[in-house]
């Protein structure tokens, strides 16, 4: 084999491997965020909840769910065990304490948060505009930083209180 | 093939899949839990989800170039950077930068077959309908956020010259350079470049600037077909320069937005073209600008109208000194036009775009001229008139019709329906299966049109635009976290083929004589690690295009590609950037081929240094080896030498 393959052999081989200067997947700093909003937010008191765990579901991303899966394993959040489920429809949105969803349409937000906020589910995504269009929290990227927009008013209407200190490092809309 | 390229290819594939299948990415996880809020907050993030889900969502087969890519690549043409995408190749006539698509690549067209955009503003001249590759395009690249190629007809959308791709820049925001930023660059062949951006926001002002220059000596030629006396003994030295400087710039404030764009090329002709000397004062000149305004008009955020308005202005020039004699040509175009589009989200299933455009060519002329005699010299004005329609239908959660129609009027060249239907299935969230038919045409341009020629060439009024009726098959799918996999299969049939024949013995003539056939098979794989930047893409393509009255092969079509590229982090100061690119000979005119092509790239790009510093170094075709493209009918020669092996070194200053 000439030299020159051989070269290239070991470069798509061995170079692969390298470690470059880390930089955080958007997913796993997303996973991290959900464990630490939570200390910063009050449910409002729903009768019916499993007190047993704390559930939260994901929808439309697998790969997410995954993550948060093996992330939050042996944690626990407002005392509670967490449990990691993945949402085949958003309409079981409301066996959760948390969720997180992912492609869903911009139509069907009202709709969602409005069965949300009866349940006590705080909503998290990360879609252009779905903070605006009623989604509590909402990620975002800016600098290639990950933030978050809190829709006060959804919050309200759904009787979260949200510590001040979560609020001065988000935007508000 | 030879084993060694062989075993080469499946290295690739395996190393590949080694490093991205059935991995759940959580590095550092323990890390971002154990910190502070604040440092939370701080952390850089790597997104790598949004090419998947362009590609998957989209009713068209597209392909993305990033900012990073083009970067740590370092194009420094569009040309250079289509030229890794499946299905696409290159070819230099020392001149022009020509694109083929799909084995598509017909002698000299100037690529009026593919629409080129920059940020949604067709850059394609009216008088040959050309698209600029090269440095005639001057832009610069490092100001580009990402480049989008959409494969197959587009006409549905964008009108005519939409029969093989739409390639549209998309430029970087002023938020998004937020700075300065000054390059300056050495190579080879006396290449000297330099290239400046500027961007920033300001409230809810975004405006951004980059402009861009270069000298080039070019390299010496000898070409054994030219040998005798007259013609220099073959040899072409000092014939090969090049001058080009470019400007862009864009100006937003809330829903309203400004975007101007000039260039300015010239370049010697070192082929002898149009039977031109190898000595002497032989160039193209060509200078391009133009200003769009729009208008967003929102009425709620799933319903707007968008209005549109340009101005645009193309001047070419040419020498052709030859035999003793100067000849001389020259055109300019100037046109203007408006657009008016709406876009509503009609409840939960539809999504409909409609618009209306008007267009004016009030200058479209073309003059060849000697140092005694004008042969040739008119102006022919046109205008265009558009109306298109599309809807996007849901039919159920994850399947999609998408529906569109175009009607086109020209106020010389006829009229034209494009329709286009598209079926998209995401069967998962990064994963579709795509249906795709449309129909698109090129109305005939000036040249073709209405060129006449003493003793040489015949006008023809009467000739029709050429059409294309296209199927596709797309199965975008992501394979792994980190690895994105796209097959195409694809058909297509051109027809009224604007092609030059013979009219009589000695006078040719531009006749709607062509029908070809093209089908193939693409497979790409895009990889990115997700958290340190190691990329890499592999693009195959299996294509066959061929004359559809007499069975061959069409000329300067090669039947199959093997596209690579590698960007790999070595130490925590350097990225190692090796390419790889394979082509199968081409069918010359004269029925010759050309040698396969076996060309390698290697880059070298740092991190940055003393906080404001990059640097980077290029070496193209590593190994120097000697490889050829198809020449054109302008020239003598059968094949024209592409380049030899060039080296280029930048550095680049960020404040």
């Amino acid at each position: 084999m000439a030299p020159v393959f051989k070269i290239f052999l070991f470069i798509n081989l061995i170079i692969f491997n390298i470690e470059g200067k880390a930089q955080y997947n958007e997913n796993v700093i997303r996973a991290a965020y959900i464990e630490r909003l939570t200390r910063f937010v009050e449910w409002p008191q729903i009768t019916s909840r499993d007190t047993g765990y704390f559930k939260i579901g994901v929808y439309g991303d697998a790969e997410f769910y995954n993550i948060l899966k093996i992330a939050l394993i042996d944690k626990s959040i407002k005392s509670r065990k967490v449990t990691v489920i993945e949402l085949s429809d958003y309409k079981e949105i409301e066996t959760c304490d948390l969720c997180y969803l992912s492609g869903i349409s911009y139509n069907d937000i009202e709709k969602i948060m409005a069965s949300a906020n009866k349940a006590g589910v705080l909503i998290l995504s990360a879609g252009k505009d779905y903070g605006t269009k009623g989604i509590h929290i909402n990620f975002y990227i800016e600098e290639d930083k990950l933030k978050f927009e809190i829709n006060r008013k959804a919050v309200s209407a759904g009787n979260f209180k949200i510590s001040s200190l979560l609020m001065n490092n988000s935007k508000i809309i | 093939m030879k084993s060694s390229y062989r075993l080469y290819l499946f290295f690739t594939c395996l190393s590949l899949s080694a490093f991205s299948f059935g991995q759940i990415d959580t590095a550092g996880i323990k890390n971002l839990f154990e910190m502070s809020f604040s440092n939370l907050m701080d952390q850089k993030v790597v997104t790598a989800s949004k090419y998947a889900q362009n590609i998957s969502e989209a009713a068209s087969s597209i392909g993305t170039i990033t900012a990073e890519e083009i970067k740590y690549f370092g194009y420094k043409t569009l040309g250079e950077a289509l030229n890794g995408q499946r299905g696409i190749y290159l070819s230099n006539d020392k001149n022009y930068l020509q694109v083929g698509s799909r084995g598509f690549s017909r002698p000299t067209d100037y690529n009026n077959r593919i629409v080129i955009m920059i940020d949604g503003h067709i850059m394609n001249e009216v008088v040959y309908g050309s698209a600029f590759m090269g440095n005639e395009l001057a832009i610069n690249l490092e100001n580009v956020e990402r480049i989008e190629i959409i494969r197959g007809p587009g006409a549905s959308v964008y009108g005519s010259g939409a029969m093989l791709n739409i390639v549209n820049l998309f430029m970087k925001k002023g938020s998004e350079i937020n700075g300065l930023s000054v390059s300056a660059g050495t190579g080879s062949f006396g290449k000297n470049d330099l290239s400046v951006i500027y961007g920033k926001k300001i409230k809810s002002i975004d405006f951004s600037i980059s402009g861009t220059g270069g000298i080039s000596k070019g390299e010496d030629y000898y070409f054994r077909e030219l040998d005798s006396s007259g013609t220099n003994n073959g040899i072409s030295r000092g014939m090969d320069w090049e001058e080009y400087f470019g400007l862009q710039s864009a100006f937003s404030y809330n829903n309203f937005k400004l975007s101007a764009g000039f260039s300015s090329r010239a370049k010697g002709i070192p082929t002898g073209a149009f039977n031109a000397d190898l000595t002497g004062d032989v160039k193209t000149i060509d200078d391009r600008y133009f200003v769009e305004a729009g208008y967003r008009k929102e009425f709620k955020r799933s319903n707007y109208l968008l209005f549109r308005s340009y101005y645009d202005d193309y001047c070419y020039s040419g020498s052709y000194p030859g035999g003793g004699l100067n000849y001389f040509d020259a055109s300019k175009g100037r046109w203007g036009g408006g657009e008016i589009q709406y876009y509503l989200e009609a409840g939960e299933k539809n999504v409909i775009t409609a618009g209306i455009e008007y267009k004016y060519i009030f200058r479209s002329d073309y003059k060849e001229w000697d140092d005694d005699t004008t042969y040739f010299d008119k102006n022919f004005p046109f205008s265009s008139f558009s109306v298109y329609a599309q809807d996007q239908i849901k039919i159920v959660r994850n399947l999609h019709l998408t529906a569109g129609l175009r009607y086109d009027r020209y106020s010389i060249f006829g009229q034209a329906l494009s329709p286009r239907l598209a079926l998209v299935y995401n069967y998962s969230l990064n994963s579709s299966l795509k249906l795709l038919y449309s129909d698109a045409f090129r109305i005939p341009n000036f040249y073709e049109s209405f060129y006449e020629s003493y003793n040489s060439h015949v006008a023809n009024p009467d000739i029709q635009s050429e059409k294309i009726s296209a199927q596709e098959l797309v199965w975008s799918h992501k394979l792994s976290k980190s690895l994105y996999g796209n097959l195409s299969i694809y058909h297509f049939l051109t027809f009224d083929l604007i092609d030059q024949h013979l009219h009589d013995e000695n006078l040719t003539e531009f006749h709607n004589i062509g029908k070809a056939i093209g089908y193939g098979l693409e497979y790409g794989f895009k990889y990115k690690h997700p958290d340190n930047n190691s990329q890499a893409f592999l693009n195959l393509t299996l294509q066959s295009t061929l004359d559809k009255h007499t069975g061959e092969t069409l000329s300067n079509s090669p039947a199959f590609m093997v596209k690579s590229g590698f960007i790999f982090p070595v130490t925590k100061y350097f990225y190692i950037v090796p390419g790889f690119f394979f082509e199968t000979g081409r069918k010359t005119l004269a029925g010759n081929k050309t040698g396969n092509l076996y060309l390698f790239n290697l880059g070298i790009n740092s991190v940055r240094f003393l906080k404001h510093f990059e640097a980077s170094l290029k070496v193209r075709n590593l190994f120097n080896r000697a490889y050829y493209s198809p020449a054109g009918y302008e020239h003598v020669q059968d094949v024209l030498i592409q380049d030899s092996r060039n080296i280029y070194f930048k550095v680049t200053a960020n404040f």
